[in-house]
């Protein structure tokens, strides 16, 4: 059983094997955070890592205000955005006057050879989406956060991440049932 | 055709697809397969993981940081020892002695290449520290497919 404060207790004396039992708890959550709003695979890790080392420089600011993995969520989230702001690799605001408007554009060869496997074709096309989709999607649906607590993570405002979520599903369901009727 | 309402979709989600009271129609029961079948897509995890000894790894990383940080504190403290030492000492020279201060200060600035060059030696050294430190010490790509091997 995984017991955060004692966890935590155990990490500000000093204990680098709780921290790495701490890493060993969280790695998932903070790569399935990264790895959907990162593109680039070398970029990927070396996010993760400066998460924990930003986690563990921190955790003595860490209050039990809000539960820890929303806490790391947001040190993972704040890290990627502020990596993606310096690297300028990719665009933060894909769709800046409104993404209440975007759609898919026509599809590339390589996702028209993913159509067979529907769950790739599914993350293939996430990728393809603006940021904030990917970043809602992806706390609600992979990391299991709660509307709340994504507000928490992102600083989103609670409806704003409803309103993107169903859009976001609204049309990758459209999308896929075009797709596989053609 | 009727479109489900975003509450739909969101018990839908919450409570699956045999909850629903009323009856649906066969577009609603279409449109809630396609959601039920989106759903469970979404909650694929993705193909890349990271490597088997990322816990590790990190905690490699930090241990080196940490120490970064104490030889830095060291080194600041030491510089800052050694520039109170010297003003102490032509305080007390001069106090004791004018003439005393006066020699104390004229060996001091003969010196002052040397102290000069023992200065940027040692800044040299925390530089070329911190920047081994915050490079990654293996190819990161390459973790990522051992990983998936």
């Amino acid at each position: 059983m995984f017991d955060e404060k004692e966890i935590v207790s155990k990490i500000l004396r000093g204990d680098f094997r709780a921290f790495e039992l701490l890493v060993g708890q969280y790695q998932k959550l903070v790569f399935f955070v990264v790895n959907r709003l990162v593109h680039h695979l070398q970029d990927k890790e070396d996010i993760c890592q400066e998460v924990f080392i930003k986690v563990h420089l921190a955790l003595p600011k860490f209050q039990f205000q809000s539960k820890l993995s929303t806490w790391i969520a947001r040190i993972a989230y704040l890290t990627t955005v502020d990596h993606l702001k310096k690297s300028k690799t990719e665009l933060l605001v894909d769709y800046p006057e409104s993404i209440d408007n975007y759609h898919f554009t026509d599809d590339s060869p390589e996702l028209e050879l993913m159509k067979k496997d529907t769950a790739a074709y599914v993350n293939k096309l996430i990728e393809k989406m603006p940021l904030q989709y990917r970043t809602v999607l992806t706390l609600y649906h992979l990391n299991e956060f709660t509307c709340p607590e994504i507000e928490q993570i992102t600083g989103i405002p609670e409806g704003t991440v409803k309103s993107h979520l169903f859009r976001a599903r609204r049309i990758l369901k459209e999308k896929i049932e075009h797709d596989l009727k053609n | 055709m009727e479109e489900l309402s975003d509450e739909q979709i969101q018990s839908l989600l919450e409570n699956g697809l045999n909850t629903t009271k009323e009856p649906l129609s066969a577009i609603e029961q279409e449109q809630m397969d396609s959601y039920f079948s989106l759903f469970q897509k979404l909650k694929t995890e993705p193909a890349d993981t990271l490597p088997f000894n990322f816990a590790a790894e990190v905690t490699r990383q930090l241990k080196l940081r940490l120490k970064y940080r104490s030889d830095l504190k060291f080194s600041l403290f030491s510089a800052l020892g050694i520039i109170i030492g010297l003003i102490a000492a032509y305080g007390l020279l001069s106090l004791v002695k004018i003439d005393a201060g006066e020699q104390f200060l004229t060996a001091m600035l003969k010196l002052k290449w040397l102290l000069l060059t023992g200065v940027v030696i040692l800044s040299g050294t925390l530089v070329f520290d911190l920047k081994i430190v915050q490079e990654n010490p293996y190819n990161n790509a390459a973790g990522m497919d051992e990983a998936k091997n």
